[in-house]
């Protein structure tokens, strides 16, 4: 294939002055992902705030759209009795995802996959991240959280 | 960060102490106490 060898440099990251690609720059189009983490110390019913990967805070900023997400639970979810998992941000605990069982597909490493907000996109104020553990207590289960969103124009 | 919430179905979320949320499932509306059926009251 042809190369356009004026342009093929100018292209490179190193090229890039730091902060060049902004957000106005692209439309207000740039996509942000943050991981959040289930831990799975607290495997009782309730809502479970969720951290970044050291355990730190982390929050979704006031403003945010959020696109899709997607669970990618490193340790199955297993629990005796019939539990259900939530998603939601604080404020609106089902926003992401609805109460699903424990061993739904949705919350599958192997057949899980990034899936739009089920209830509600826009993140008014600055949030938490919130999972929601009902029904019966869990008797595992650890998982990442992605989450995409862009911030409002 | 909000400390506490209803949603619409009734449901009271609480921050407690660790961070975590309590889940408040909403009250139980009392049961109306059933109407003698009409064929009863005339029997009696």
């Amino acid at each position: 294939m042809a190369q356009n060898r004026k342009f093929q440099d100018f292209v490179e990251t190193k090229y890039l002055a730091d902060n060049a690609v902004t957000e106005a720059k692209v439309g207000g189009l740039q996509m942000h992902t943050l991981k959040f983490v289930y831990d799975g110390t607290s495997l009782t019913t309730g809502a479970k705030t969720l951290t970044d990967a050291t355990g730190a805070a982390l929050t979704l900023p006031a403003g945010a759209i959020i696109h899709s997400y997607m669970i990618d639970a490193e340790v199955p979810f297993g629990s005796a009795g019939s539990a259900t998992i939530a998603l939601g941000i604080t404020g609106a605990a089902t926003a992401l995802l609805g109460a699903t069982a424990f061993d739904n597909a949705a919350l599958i490493r192997e057949t899980s996959h990034f899936r739009h907000p089920s209830a509600g996109s826009l993140v008014l104020a600055e949030s938490s991240v919130l999972l929601t553990i009902a029904g019966a207590a869990l008797q595992s289960g650890l998982a990442n959280v992605y989450i995409s969103y862009m911030n409002t124009v | 960060m909000t400390k506490e919430w209803t949603e619409a179905d009734g449901t009271v979320y609480r921050l407690n102490a660790d961070g975590n949320y309590d889940v408040i499932p909403p009250a139980k509306k009392a049961k109306k106490p059933k109407k003698q059926s009409k064929k009863k009251v005339a029997d009696e």
